[in-house]
């Protein structure tokens, strides 16, 4: 199976599997809730009963913040930057077992969404736990760059070569973390398709997928493009719409949700045409374990050419068959 | 009254001249492969006292790079305005020879002195002893030979590449105040401030004469006019410069400027109409009013080229509004330098008939850049170029004066900007829609970082720190001018600015001079005003308390003497509120409106109270007690209770609690709260991405 053909098929799989996107956008929106939450009920303390509301809806005055911050706004801002890093921490691994689900579904179409996303949480959990010192290194390798960047040019008397450079470099490390996604979204696909424990070797092995099929890379690219085209769209959408009355705020909130919903849906759809393309290369049949598969008929269980015929132990994860 | 106001703003000083105190004839020549400059200066001094001063003193301002030890360095930590010294890249004054013209050689007595600080090791400064005292009246003429090497840029001067700044590059005198002149009461006495980090300048006006000599590639902009420019045998011009009623000089040279030249032309620029505006505003005649023209010089970098037309604009827009508001610009030239990239401290400095400014390769349409910095830098032709007041010790009545000027030449020439935001070096304004601002918003956002850290009223280096000194001297005394003129009224303040630029243009005031000239103008005694907001620290802050709207019951019990004794039963009184409640016109309803004087300070401020039939009720109240409260008893209730409704307060640090409304406000808090939720909701998603 080529890439684009992945990708069709893909698309209508993430179309069909919609719920799993609603469930994603609704965990989003609880941990946005839950950071914005403590802001929203001091701005609505501050403002809430003063006129500057109406002043600062039609013409929002930047000088407001400043005062906000300076009358009480710092402890509230320690606070919610507090709640903010909490429900980050929290939101990862969250993100980690809703993968689980979102893949496993992908492989199997008839795998329980949140039984998988239990089951492979403990890999995944260790596949992010290997994951971190990458984007860590790429972090540092940004760090370094702009420093010589920087160092560079500091005799330069022209801004524009640096300017440029500058670009160059956040489209390289957008491009390596990007391709940093792409290898542990094999390896989690590795991990789960092969019934492997071991997070850093799966990582290897999708590694080395990639460096011998380095077409599957186009794979996450191409979601990515496709983001952000939506978030062109949105952008264009939002700036037309000017918040200028509550209806009008109510409509940018709507679109701001729907462009949200999409960037989930980006995110399924790549997995599962990732997953395709894995198990297109992969040129044997996969087997996944009953235990956690929903009954009733299978949605889209059509690339699982054979299925595992005996349960397995209660909570037990199971070596590769 | 007008007959007063006319008298104050007749144009004493409309044709005024500087009396040229101190006069200097330079020569000098620019090394690009050392950084140097070799000069000569024959300096004319007046002793304008009646006092005999047995001896001179000296700024040597570059002696501020030379080492870690100088007072700049130890009090900036190497760093200014975000600019970093860079390592091992000093600045240095060697004055070689000093001589009187009668030849007296005062090399040998010249001592290092330290008049603001204990730091032995400060070479900023340098007092020289005279054979015998000038008399008063008398002048001194001195030969000087120095030589300057310059610092990467740091500081608003210095090279970068093979461009250059020459700021603060040449021995230049200190001024000798005369019993009366400012602060100097009981006798004359020199006023020459070591160079620290958080002031600038303070000279006498003069006359310059400047041959600078450089390499003939190099494209040059200084101080004043050019008069001649004379090839010579070793690939050097020697271009002269000639400026009079001046109190410095500076000069840029690099090879690849870009030099365009336009004129202002009063007659274009300003229509008759503006011209009859600013006439009837100030209460001057058109001939008063009347502009001049300028020849504007810019020296662009040539990555900046598209941007020109946007750099002659805002020069050309401070050039005519100035001008109109304060009085025509006297010389006929203004140079504006773009320094190139990697140069940021040379930038947005202020030198006489000389401006640097600063921009970016890639700038958002409305955004300010480079017109506000190119305003500002202009603005100061006016303060401290003109009303030359001493900005070591009076740091707010240049920068204050300032800012307040700049903003209000901004938002008349440019309307609300956008903010000057990049996003990888892209205006952010070219992505998406950012918020506006006027000029008192943006300042109002600085002020409020600091607002009660410090008086106004204090030496450039004795702010607590670098932060308050930028807030109080710029943003702090923009904040209170703006408050100053909306409690006098637009047209009495504007007259208080041109009667003070007037009466000061080419002289050295200090704060009491502008006190008396805000008396004098508006009729009112506002030493209160600025014992508090320019000497005082505290802030103002009203706020609205308790809003309340009770229903009058009727009180049961007995009532009246004697035969005339009546019983209320609380049924009967019940009744009677009953009746009421069913006919809500007679439904009595008892307010009341409690304003606090949350901060320190003290103003006369306006309340205004409106009901749900519409009614309203304005008071005025002293603002003195710690509060104050209104009672009303009418038919409606209270909707809204508002303290200073037309704002014209901006000093004030709580603007959301100047008023209490009784229905609940939902549309800013749900459009920020939205937003927000929504920015979060993306951060989220991203941190996920790798989950």
């Amino acid at each position: 199976m080529g890439v684009f053909e992945a990708l069709r098929s893909a698309a209508q799989e993430a179309l069909k599997r919609w719920p799993i996107v609603v469930v994603y956008y609704l965990c989003n929106l609880a941990a946005a809730v839950v950071v914005v939450a403590p802001a929203l009920m001091f701005i609505s303390s501050v403002l809430g009963h003063s006129l500057e509301s109406e002043r600062l809806f039609s013409n929002f005055d930047v000088s407001w913040a400043a005062e906000t911050i300076r009358n009480g706004g710092t402890p509230a801002g320690w606070t919610m930057a507090s709640v903010a890093a909490i429900t980050a921490l929290l939101y990862l691994p969250l993100n980690t077992f809703l993968a689980g689900g979102a893949i496993a579904l992908a492989i199997d179409g008839r795998q329980s969404f949140f039984g998988s996303g239990a089951r492979y949480l403990p890999r995944f959990l260790r596949l992010l736990l290997c994951s971190l010192p990458c984007y860590g290194l790429l972090f540092l390798l940004n760090s370094a760059l702009a420093s010589l960047i920087s160092k560079a040019g500091e005799n330069s008397m022209q801004e524009y070569p640096w300017v440029i450079l500058g670009w160059a470099r956040v489209v390289l490390i957008v491009a390596l973390f990007w391709l940093l996604n792409t290898t542990f979204d094999y390896a989690k696909v590795i991990l789960i398709a092969e019934e492997r424990f071991g997070a850093l070797t799966a990582a290897f092995d999708a590694a080395r997928l990639l460096w011998l099929q380095p077409q599957g890379v186009a794979i996450f690219f191409a979601g990515q493009i496709i983001g952000i085209l939506f978030l062109l769209i949105y952008h264009g959408l939002s700036e037309a719409s000017p918040q200028t009355s509550l209806l009008m705020v109510g409509v940018v909130f709507l679109v701001r949700q729907l462009y949200t919903l999409t960037r989930f849906w980006v995110r399924l759809w790549v997995w599962n045409a990732e997953t395709l393309y894995y198990v297109s290369l992969r040129g044997k049949p996969l087997v996944l374990s009953t235990q956690y598969r929903m009954t009733g008929p299978p949605d889209s269980a059509y690339f699982v050419t054979m299925i595992a015929p005996q349960a397995l132990p209660d909570g037990e994860d199971q070596p590769p068959v | 009254m007008r007959k007063f106001l006319l008298f104050v703003l007749l144009p004493v000083n409309l044709l005024a001249q500087a009396k040229p105190i101190a006069s200097y004839k330079i020569s000098a020549r620019y090394s690009p492969e050392t950084k140097e400059v070799q000069g000569r200066e024959r300096l004319t001094w007046l002793n304008d006292s009646g006092d005999a001063v047995p001896e001179l003193r000296f700024h040597l301002y570059m002696n501020a790079f030379k080492n870690t030890k100088s007072t700049f360095v130890r009090e900036s930590g190497g760093q200014l305005r975000g600019d970093r010294s860079r390592k091992d890249s000093w600045g240095w004054i060697n004055v070689k020879s000093l001589k009187t013209a009668e030849g007296d050689n005062l090399t040998k007595g010249i001592q290092y002195i330290h008049p603001d600080d204990d730091n032995a090791d400060d070479q900023t400064v340098i007092r020289v002893p005279l054979p015998q005292p000038v008399k008063p009246g008398a002048s001194i003429q001195l030969d000087i030979e120095f030589t300057t090497k310059f610092p990467k840029v740091f500081a608003r001067t210095g090279y970068q590449g093979d461009f250059v700044l020459g700021g603060q590059w040449f021995p230049k005198i200190g001024v000798y105040e005369r019993m009366g002149m400012r602060y100097a009461q009981d006798q004359g006495q020199w006023n020459a401030h070591q160079f620290h980090a958080n002031s600038e300048f303070y000279a006498n006006f003069g006359t310059y004469e400047v041959d600078l000599t450089v390499p003939a590639a190099y494209v040059i902009g200084a101080t004043g006019v050019e008069r001649s420019r004379k090839e010579n045998p070793d690939k050097t011009v020697t271009y002269r410069f000639y400026q009079e009623n001046v109190h410095d000089f500076a000069w840029t040279a690099q090879p690849t400027f870009v030099r365009l030249e336009k004129t202002f032309s009063a007659e274009t620029e300003v229509s008759p109409m503006e011209l009859s505006e600013i006439t009837r505003l100030l209460g001057v005649t058109h001939e008063e009013a009347r502009l001049s023209d300028v020849k504007m010089i810019l020296l662009l970098q040539p990555e900046h080229q598209a941007q020109a037309e946007r750099h002659f604009r805002a020069t050309a827009a401070a050039i005519k509004y100035f001008g109109l508001w304060y009085g025509r610009y006297p010389h006929a030239t203004i140079t504006v330098v773009d320094p190139p990239y990697h140069a940021g401290g040379a930038g947005g400095m202020e030198y006489p008939t000389f401006i640097t400014a600063g921009t970016n390769w890639l700038v958002g349409a409305n955004d300010g850049r480079p017109e506000e910095v190119i305003v500002h830098e202009f603005g100061h032709q006016f303060w401290q170029g003109m009303v030359a007041s001493n900005e070591f010790e009076e740091a707010w009545m240049d920068e204050g004066f300032n800012t307040y000027s700049t903003g209000k030449v901004m938002d008349e020439a440019f309307g609300r900007i956008h903010a000057p935001i990049n996003f990888f070096g892209i205006p952010i304004q070219r992505i998406m829609q950012t918020f506006t601002a006027d000029s008192v918003e943006v300042d109002r956002l600085t002020y409020l970082v600091m607002p009660k850290a410090d008086n106004l009223a204090r030496n450039a280096w004795s702010y607590r720190e670098s932060t308050s000194y930028g807030v109080n001297s710029y943003y702090r005394t923009g904040m209170m001018l703006n408050t100053l003129e909306r409690l006098l009224g637009e047209q009495t303040m504007a007259r208080v600015m041109r009667a003070y630029h007037q009466r000061w243009r080419f002289g050295h005031p200090a704060a009491p001079d502008f006190f008396k000239v805000v008396d004098e103008v508006s009729g009112k005694d506002l030493k209160w005003f600025f014992d508090q907001y320019v000497n005082g620290s505290n802030i103002i802050d009203y706020a609205i308390g308790d809003v309340e709207s009770v229903a009058v019951t009727t009180k049961p019990g007995v009532y009246g003497d004697a035969a005339d004794m009546k019983t209320l039963s609380t049924e009967d009184a019940r009744k009677q509120d009953d009746k009421a409640d069913s006919n809500q016109k007679k439904k009595v309803y008892r307010s009341r409106v409690t304003v606090l004087r949350e901060g320190e300070a003290t103003l006369p401020v306006e309340i205004v109270i409106k009901f749900d039939n519409g009614e309203l009720e304005r008071r005025q109240w002293d603002g003195q007690y710690r509060w104050i409260r209104y009672e009303f008893l009418k038919n409606a209730k209270v909707t809204s209770a508002e303290v200073d409704p037309e704002w014209k307060v901006p000093l004030d640090v709580n603007r959301s609690n100047n008023s209490y409304v009784e229905k609940t406000q939902f549309q800013e808090p749900v459009k920020l709260g939205s937003t927000f939720l929504f920015w979060v909701q993306q951060l989220l998603a991203l941190v996920g991405s790798v989950a």
